[in-house]
């Protein structure tokens, strides 16, 4: 501990000199957040699958009570799928805004990204409020209900935090703290906010329109 | 071998070692890799001891035909906690503990990638495991249904208290915590990697954990999924394994055994890569045929996603699904007999080191194989049916799970000790660890194969005389008696050693990775300078400048 | 003990958050089993505000300090030249020994096509003898990986069928290219004349063959067996031994460069083996 040589010059040759911060990655390495995203969204990806597989498996394993056919009615849906769908290219140009520079235009559509997905939100709980009242579908009625509840269930869920997320984004922006043209959370969160509109097609896809 | 002298380092003096309540804050708060990697295995020392006390008695009531030293109820109890802790309390926090420790290390970086997250890993795999234990206190008590928890055992008709639900909640919670890890290690690996070293040049264990974690990243989820499933037919009503009202419990088993099979590749995969480390360094030889091992560690993690339903012949698929499964399994083989050759290659013609770490590897060497091959005999669909729910099916699983995981943890701890620490495990204490277990294990689980072959069915509490089970239970609770001390002897050791243990130097056993470039136990960042390598061996390449490695890679 | 002039490296600051966020998981989890409402709350609140504090230092600047690089430094790694030697050809240890020339992998696969194309001849002659037809033997190698051709009869197996066919020229095809590899690489391996690799290739292996199918076939294909000749299956495989191998030797050896020499010097053995 008396040593306070400073340590040796190279611990191995050619040592590069030290990043200053402790991740700071070696240059064309994957960038650690974009990586981790990718990595979250592909387990995201894998939890969806699962409940959309027993979606599946349970199609038509009707006992009693409402079916897919009699309770679930698309206008309502499409227009949810309409503003998810809106929401995915308005958080694209958002982004495109920023890059060019034009916070205050990036700021507008970002704010218009959340009012769609809370306009998603509250067109689900209008469609479930349908559903218990008029069909008397809940989760415990039978399989339908079971499996439907669980993966339109989860898929807002996610949407909620993704609206949380975009709220976050667009305080810190407010609150100019988010530096250069393109920061990282608005991409991250960006891409998360894709990822929960592909799923939604997907379910769409599967329970609205094979499933039905 | 030709180990450098070293100069004991001064120790800080006595007086000015903070009080407990600092270092108890210190590690609480903290988001050092090596900090949390040391507190994952502390933990999983904790859960180990807990759950080997619940496998003894197990073994002592089954020690002769109808004894009540153990209740039913309990029994059950017992080989459910023990089940559950040991593959998600105790196999998964040692090896992602480990590898906390060690992959930074390995390659250069100054921490994981994500240092908080990594802290949030640790501690929702503790509290998750002690939200299962917690059961105990609950009304009914721990849950009994297994640690594959087959429906409908769980749901409320059958299992009416809230210890399911503490089980299950705990898992998804923990299960949270792990797939941070693998995220971390992931990117870690990608991301962090110091200048020079590709990822064709990282040291091997790095290459097995970004398998390991991809695995965990495909199959936790689809876990966390059937186990919230499981939680809303239990609190909301849902039906998902409810047999009674349509819900399939042939659904439950498809799912769990999704990522039952991988978990187990998880569990051994890890160890396959600490075996990599220190056999060559123990033989004094590089690693045999590094890019084959590199493609079979892929390969069986590709492979082990296919073959889930092998643990289902019994359930009655159809024969084509039957054919499938038995198929892949056996595909599983080709890679893992790569590996061993391998290892065995690497062996071969080097001057052996036996000291502890080698003779955990070369105990891991000598018994995974043995596990390997009735795997094999289970995997072929029309012997699993005579065997499947007996003691075979216990013997082989053990043989794989202490065979190769823990003696390839244990030859881990001894090998990195000295790097955690800055002391030496005591060598004697780790002989007289490694042949306790060694022939305790053999001593318990052969015997096992036998009465399994004989009939016997596992999950039983008691059996009836004169069937020709007697003598193979006493052996295997014999051998588990003769096992029990070698943990006791390993916990000892790693406590004592921490003062008692030799100063251990940067370099104790002339190795070749990063870690060993550094101070042990290493300064916070590890490095001070970041470091460059050519090669894989970058030791090698400075121990030895007119043969380096980066002339033949 | 640290001095003010050393460097310094930005490190994560220690933190409580991640714990707070598990723990609030953890205790909304006990107050969902336990059906307990005020845990449920509590832990959501906890993981709320963790979380929310959590991201807070993220912020740039907030969740970092300045670590100082103090302590003992590692000791130079030392080096140790001529502590290795490399082995070479002739020193005791040396344990290389490859067949200098070896087959192309495109000579085995010409071979086993060859052998492919050649064995049938016999096979088919069979079927026609045999009064089955021509059309017999191919189902019945079908056997091989179709489930429930036990369940046909023997006139139906006389027909032509198209998915027996496809299945059958596909194992054909498929194990004379595997079985003609495995003659590209093994040829080379027996010392000598070409005249002892044909009489391995052409008879030795065969034989085996025969041997092991008269074994396992009652397992892998118990139809075939039922109604196979085995003089004419032994024929069969001599032919197809015999082309196979000729196809081989006959091609021209190359020189292939042992991995990680950069194709120019023999083959090093890196470390310490060969320590004197
Ligand atoms: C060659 C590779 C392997 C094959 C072909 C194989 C095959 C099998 C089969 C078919 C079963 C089901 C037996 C039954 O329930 O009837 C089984 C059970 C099991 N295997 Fe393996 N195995 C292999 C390697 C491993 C490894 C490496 C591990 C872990 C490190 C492992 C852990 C287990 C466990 C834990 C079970 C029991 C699960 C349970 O029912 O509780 N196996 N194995
Ligand atoms: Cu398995």
């Amino acid at each position: 501990m008396t040593d306070l040589s400073p340590p040796p010059p190279e611990v191995l040759p050619e040592s590069a000199a030290a990043p200053p911060d402790h991740t700071a990655g070696v240059e064309g390495r994957p960038e650690p957040h974009k990586a981790g995203m990718v990595c979250f969204l592909v387990s995201e990806a894998a939890f969806f699958s699962t409940l959309i597989m027993a979606y599946v498996i349970f199609l038509r394993h009707g006992s009693a009570g409402p079916t897919p056919d009699e309770a679930l009615s698309l206008p309502l849906v499409l227009g949810n799928t309409a503003c998810l769908l809106a929401s995915s290219a308005t958080v694209h140009l958002a982004e495109r805004s920023l890059r060019k520079g034009n916070v205050g235009a990036f700021r507008l559509l970002w704010a218009a990204t959340i009012l769609l997905g809370v306009l998603f939100l509250v067109g689900t709980a209008v469609e479930w409020r349908g559903l218990i009242r008029d069909h008397g579908l809940t989760i415990g009625v039978n399989l339908f209900g079971t499996t439907y509840y669980t993966l339109v269930g989860f898929h807002a869920f996610h949407v909620t935090l993704g609206v949380l997320a975009l709220a976050a984004v667009l305080g810190v922006s407010a609150r100019g703290l988010l530096p250069g043209t393109a920061p990282l959370p608005v991409t991250l969160v960006g891409w998360y906010w894709h990822f929960v509109d592909v799923v939604w097609v997907v379910v769409f896809l599967v329970v609205y329109v094979l499933g039905r | 071998m030709a180990t450098a002298e070293i100069e004991p380092a001064a120790l800080p003096a006595a007086e000015s070692r903070p009080p407990w309540t600092a270092v108890l804050h210190e590690w609480v708060v903290t988001v050092d890799h090596k900090k949390i990697g040391i507190l994952y295995v502390l933990m999983a020392v904790g859960f180990i001891l807990v759950a080997g006390a619940a496998a003894v008695m197990m073994r002592l009531q089954l020690w002769a035909p109808n004894l009540a030293l153990v209740p039913p109820t309990t029994f059950n109890q017992f080989f459910t906690l023990h089940g559950t802790t040991m593959v998600f309390f105790v196999g998964m926090p040692l090896l992602i503990g480990i590898a906390n420790f060690a992959v930074p290390l390995m390659i250069g970086a100054r921490d994981m990638a994500f240092p908080r997250l990594n802290a949030f890993g640790f501690w929702a795999t503790l509290f998750g495991g002690l939200l299962v234990y917690f059961s105990l206190v609950v009304p009914g008590g721990p849950p009994t249904i297994g640690w594959f928890a087959y429906a409908p055992l769980t749901e409320n008709s059958f299992a009416r208290g809230p210890g399911v639900d503490c089980w299950a909640l705990g898992l998804i919670v923990s299960g949270l915590g792990t797939t941070t890890a693998a995220i971390n290690f992931i990117v870690t690996i990608l991301s962090l990697r110091c200048p020079g070293m590709t990822l064709r040049k990282v040291p091997f264990f790095v290459w097995v954990m970004f398998w390991t974690s991809v695995q965990i990243l495909v199959v936790m989820p689809p876990l966390t999924a059937a186990l919230t499933m499981l939680e809303f037919d239990r609190q909301l009503g849902a039906h998902f394994f409810d047999t009674q009202a349509g819900g399939s419990a042939y659904l439950w088993q498809h799912l769990f055994w999704f990522f039952g099979h991988p978990e187990v590749y998880i569990l051994v995969l890890p160890a396959f890569g600490m075996i990599s480390e220190v056999v060559p360094v123990f033989s004094r030889k590089v690693l045999f045929g590094y890019e084959f091992m590199a493609a079979a560690t892929a390969a069986i993690a590709f492979i082990s996603l296919g073959v889930w339903a092998h643990h289902m012949f019994a359930v009655g698929m159809s024969r084509a699904l039957d054919l499938f499964f038995a198929a892949a399994s056996m595909l599983v083989s080709i890679p893992t007999g790569i590996k061993l050759f391998n290892w065995l290659a690497t062996v071969y013609g080097g001057k052996l080191v036996l000291k502890s770490p080698m003779l955990f590897a070369l105990g891991f060497l000598s018994m995974f194989v043995i596990g390997g091959l009735t795997g094999i005999i289970l995997a072929c669909a029309p012997v699993d049916l005579q065997v499947t729910d007996t003691y075979f099916v216990v013997g082989h699983f053990h043989w794989v799970l202490i065979g190769g995981t823990v003696f390839g943890i244990f030859s881990a701890i001894h090998y990195w000790y000295p790097k955690a620490t800055g002391r030496m495990l005591s060598e004697r204490l780790a002989k007289w660890q490694f042949w306790l277990l060694f022939l305790g294990f053999i001593l318990t689980f052969a015997p096992m194969h036998v009465a399994g072959i004989l009939g016997m069915p596992r999950r039983i509490y008691t059996y009836g005389p004169g069937r020709g089970w007697e003598l193979w239970n006493q052996l295997a609770t014999l051998g588990a008696l003769l096992q029990a001390p070698s943990y006791l002897i390993f916990a000892y050791n790693i406590v004592t050693s921490l003062w008692k243990g030799k100063v251990a130097g940067d370099d104790p056993w002339d190795a070749w990775t990063l870690e060993w470039a550094t101070t042990s136990p290493p300064p916070a960042y590890n490095f001070a300078v970041v470091p460059t390598v050519k090669s894989r061996r970058p030791l090698w390449d400075l121990k030895h400048p007119d043969d380096p490695d980066w002339k033949y890679e | 003990m640290t001095d003010p002039g050393r460097p310094t490296i930005e490190s994560p600051k220690p933190t409580v958050w991640p714990l707070v966020v598990a723990l609030g998981l953890v205790l909304a989890g006990a107050g969902a089993a336990l059906g307990t409402v005020a845990f449920l709350a509590l832990g959501g609140v906890m993981f709320v505000v963790a979380l929310w504090s959590w991201l807070a230092e993220l912020l740039p600047g907030r969740g970092t300090e300045a670590e100082p690089v103090a302590g003992p430094s590692p000791a130079p790694v030392a080096a140790r030249p001529g502590t290795v030697e490399q082995l070479g050809p002739g020193m005791a240890g040396y344990r290389m020994r490859l067949p200098e020339k070896v087959y192309p992998i495109s000579a085995g696969l010409k071979g086993g096509l060859a052998g492919g194309l050649a064995m049938p001849v016999p096979a088919l002659l069979w079927g026609v003898l045999s009064g089955h037809g021509l059309w017999f033997p191919v189902n019945l190698l079908a056997g091989l990986a179709l489930p429930g051709i036990d369940e046909l009869s023997v006139a139906e197996l006389e027909q032509f069928r198209p998915t027996l066919f496809a299945v059958g020229v596909v194992i054909h095809a498929a194990i004379s290219a595997v079985v003609g590899l495995v003659y590209g690489v093994l040829l080379p391996t027996i010392p000598r004349s070409p005249r002892w690799q044909l009489l391995v290739g052409g008879v030795v292996i065969p034989l085996i063959w025969t041997g092991a199918s008269y074994g396992l076939m009652g397992v892998a294909n118990p139809v075939l067996r039922h109604y196979v000749d085995w003089a004419w299956f032994a024929v069969s495989q001599f032919v197809f031994g015999l082309v196979a191998a000729a196809v081989v030797v006959r091609s021209e050896k190359v020189i292939v460069p042992p991995a990680g020499t950069g194709g120019a010097a023999p083959p090093p053995t890196p470390g310490e083996g060969g320590r004197p």
